[in-house]
């Protein structure tokens, strides 16, 4: 009985691969009975094992209409049809046991780690490096352009025990700057090192003490000494303010977070072995890495230390303010990646939502933050001028970084023209020369408006 | 039971592994008569295009030939000028890299740019090259007879002189591959075109899928990012002028590099809303598909939305230096700007519609680490 069961089943099957694989004759009427018990219909069973059905999506109203068959249904105004199967199906694959995170950002496949972001590290030792070195009045534009764009100059570096030659890495900043978003943005990062290396450098060697319009040396009251352009901006800190929203923030949240990245990489683990990963796996840890690459242990990450000049040392300060709570960002991470494991993508994009806004608001607040700081200041009765500069630099470039931040449904909060008309009101006439505190005090207020703060 | 399932299953199982890559269904339908959309741009717009491109071949091999007989400076301007009138027609079809084109590597054989001077002299000189193998794709081509045609100092001179005849070779070798190669390709098209229109499914080697996906990725990279994004310096540290299409012949007429990126630009809003190779008859397009499918971003009509970003983009192209090159050393800012307008089309062809298409990407951006 059973043997009959099983030719009829392998018969069956024979006469499916005659139908699907020929194309070129009309094939015999042969009906098949899908999983919700229609002959020829379009109900599938997912990898959850339950059967889903085609439905009738209506885009105004978000109701649905499960179709039991497909044949002769005529779609109504707003309506669209969304096959059973399909990626934008949120049903698909929903009914699988839910996704549990584990208790740190520890993922292995037959006991070797998967998590992969040497990239990321490699780039955040380099942004370490060419911060120290746009305060090394030594270096040339040359010099320093090849270690942002061409990922050369640096040399080998020890890194939690292991020795990385950078250098050899392949990796480079340049290419993954203000990478998404407006072209205008990353020459404004070249433009900065051109012009620290050929204002600032020769001012500074040449001993030569900054003025409005004049770029020079600033030592304030309080002892603290800058290197600033014409404008007062102190540029090795506006590049590397700017790096943190346009490096880090940029490629988490526009780049490996995005639906349409990890919908690209491939998610298949069936034929992987020990260690290995797949490609969706992969660049869901190459957005952790923008954020967590420089820990000494990313299961336990402690937001200092390691060299970290970048998105790491100020999600460290906002998570000890209290500004944005860094232990849902880690658990959303170790949540997203267990529900890429579990092919669970609701859960997955969920994750992601919950990072990116939270990362993006970094951003806001360090901006708003170093604005107002710099009115502070400008309101004593003699201003320390170096403290003044430092500050508002600090903030010039978190808010050149403001545009890459997104909005908790994954929208910009601000625009690159906004941002524009900011950076253009602080660089305004001899530009932190001449700002006054109510303008850094106004912008604070906006960026504050905007991020919900 | 546990019998049933696993019938079942590998009912499943031969389906997925005989009918397609992708898990989509076979017998495709959303009330959209996808072989009509196939037959008018396949008739109207892809068979036409190629044919006369074909002919604008046919007429420089015979300037080629005209040069070889008598290589005087008349005969020179004229395979200049035949050259640029098959380099705008080649416009037309870049696009359409599928099937045998794709198969042949067409596409960077005949527009692989900036070309690859050192291995063209030598190619030239050894007389010994093999130009189906990938070391000399940036050997031949419209880029290679730019520079052939146009960036040696004296052409007259070398192509009379003591090494004239491996010049002469060389020319033709190069024109007459790439009439060999379109031969062949619109054989392809002639023979399958039925097949090609018929296949209406919805899998990764669909028809209307592998046309969409290369519409979409000709956009991203022959059209943004090769003629305006790289000689504009958006994928490296500094700005690349010479990295402009039609390089050498831009130089002496300084209009040309816009020029192709133009015609390029009217052939993609031709080919999104189905408008014929000659005229200005339209037939069902992938914006009438959409339009179909009630497609909306935001609440505006997604296929007027992606004409109209198209529009935006095309005026910014327009009102550029007529030379780019010019324009790139003098305000690469508006470069960039003009690039932002192409690419804001990107995410609205590649996200928006094709998830109202239910079409999956085929391609992955070569960005990851």
């Amino acid at each position: 009985m059973k043997t009959t069961n099983f030719i009829q089943g392998l018969l069956l099957s024979s006469v499916v691969i005659l139908y699907s694989c020929s194309s070129d004759t009309d094939p015999a009427p042969l009906t098949i009975t899908d999983c919700n018990g229609i002959e020829n219909g379009t109900s599938l069973v997912d990898d959850c094992g339950d059967c889903q059905q085609a439905y009738a999506y209506n885009y105004v109203m978000h109701t649905v209409t499960l179709l039991d068959d497909t044949a002769g249904y005529v779609l109504l105004q707003n309506e669209m049809l969304v096959m059973a199967n399909d990626p934008t199906n949120p049903y698909w694959n929903a009914g699988c046991a839910p996704t549990v995170a584990p208790d740190t950002y520890k993922f292995e496949r037959d006991g070797i780690s998967t998590v992969s972001h040497g990239g990321q590290t490699a780039r955040l030792l380099m942004g370490a490096q060419l911060y120290s070195a746009l305060k090394d009045p030594s270096k040339t534009e040359a010099e320093l352009l090849a270690m942002f764009n061409d990922g050369t100059g640096f040399g080998s570096v020890d890194f939690n025990g292991e020795t990385i030659d950078l250098d050899a890495s392949g990796k480079k900043l340049g290419n993954k700057t203000a990478a998404y978003g407006s072209a205008t943005v990353k020459p404004l990062y070249d433009a900065m090192i051109a012009e620290a290396a050929n204002v600032v450098f020769p001012a500074w060697n040449n001993g030569d003490l900054a003025s409005a319009g004049v770029a020079g040396y600033h030592q304030g009251a309080g002892g603290r000494e800058v290197y600033v352009n014409a404008k007062g901006l102190e540029i090795v800190q506006g590049f590397t303010k700017g790096l943190i929203g346009g490096l880090c923030v940029d490629q988490i949240v526009n780049g490996y977070l995005s639906e349409s990245k990890l919908n690209s990489g491939a998610n298949d683990a069936s034929a992987l072995s020990a260690g290995e990963y797949t490609d969706m796996e992969h660049y869901w840890d190459e957005g952790f890495g923008y954020l967590y690459g420089l820990e000494a242990d990313r299961e336990m990450p402690s937001y200092s230390g390691n060299g970290s000049v970048l998105l790491n040392k100020y999600a460290g300060k906002v998570n000890t303010s209290g500004d944005v709570d860094m232990t849902a960002v880690y658990d959303a991470f170790k949540l997203g990646r267990a529900a890429i494991v579990n092919m669970d993508y609701v859960t997955r994009d969920a994750q992601a939502a919950i990072i990116k806004e939270h990362v993006s608001k970094i951003l806001g607040v360090k901006a708003s933050d170093y604005l107002r700081d710099g009115a502070t200041e400008l309101g004593n009765s003699s201003p320390d001028m170096a403290d003044f500069f430092h500050a508002v630099s600090e903030g010039y470039g978190f808010v050149l970084s403001l545009q890459f931040a997104l909005d908790g449904t994954g929208n910009y909060i601000l625009s690159n023209s906004q941002v524009n008309t900011m950076l253009d009101a602080l660089n305004a006439g001899n530009g932190l020369w001449d700002v006054d505190a109510a303008t850094l005090t106004q912008m604070a207020d906006d960026i504050d408006a905007a991020f919900g703060l | 039971m546990i019998k049933k399932i696993i019938t079942i299953f590998s009912i499943a199982v031969l389906l997925y592994s005989c009918g397609s890559e992708s898990g989509n269904n076979n017998n495709y339908d959303d009330g959209f008569n996808r072989s009509e959309l196939l037959a008018n741009l396949t008739d109207n717009i892809i068979i036409p295009s190629y044919n006369n491109f074909q002919q604008e071949l046919i007429n420089l091999e015979q300037s080629a030939i005209n040069f070889t007989n008598n290589t005087d400076q008349d005969n020179l301007e004229s395979l200049r000028s035949s050259w640029l009138d098959a380099y705008m027609a080649w416009q037309h079809i870049e696009m359409f890299d599928i099937a045998k084109a794709e198969e042949i590597d067409f596409r960077r054989k005949m527009n692989a740019y900036p070309c690859n001077t050192i291995r063209i002299d030598i190619n030239i000189s050894s007389e010994n090259y093999d130009l189906n193998n990938s070391n000399h794709y940036s050997a031949q081509g419209f880029p290679a007879l730019d520079y052939l045609l146009n960036g040696l100092t004296d052409p007259i001179i070398l192509f009379s002189g003591n090494d004239g005849q491996n010049y002469i070779n060389y020319l033709n070798s190069l024109v007459q591959y790439m009439l060999l190669n379109t031969n062949e390709i619109i054989n392809e098209w002639n023979n399958n075109r039925d097949l090609f229109i018929n296949s209406t499914e919805n899998t990764a080697s669909s028809s209307l899928n592998k046309l969409t996906n290369d519409f979409i990725f000709y956009y991203e990279k022959g059209f943004r990012a090769n003629k305006i994004g790289i000689p504009a310096g958006v994928f490296s540290g500094s700005p690349l002028p010479e990295n402009v299409e039609a390089y050498y012949h831009n130089l002496n007429n300084n209009t040309t590099s816009k020029n192709l990126a133009l015609e390029a630009f009217v052939c993609i809003q031709k080919f999104f809303v189905g408008q014929y190779f000659d005229n200005s008859s339209e037939g069902t397009g992938i914006s009438d598909y959409l339009n179909h499918l009630n497609a909306q971003e935001q609440g505006n009509n997604l296929s007027d939305l992606i004409i109209s970003t198209f529009d935006e983009a095309e005026l910014a192209i327009t009102e550029l230096d007529q030379d780019l090159m010019s324009q790139i050393n003098t305000n690469n800012y508006d470069m960039l700007v003009t690039y932002d307008k192409i690419q804001a089309a990107v995410p609205l062809l590649k996200i928006d519609m094709l998830v109202y298409l239910s079409i999956d990407v085929d391609y992955i951006d070569a960005d990851g680490d």
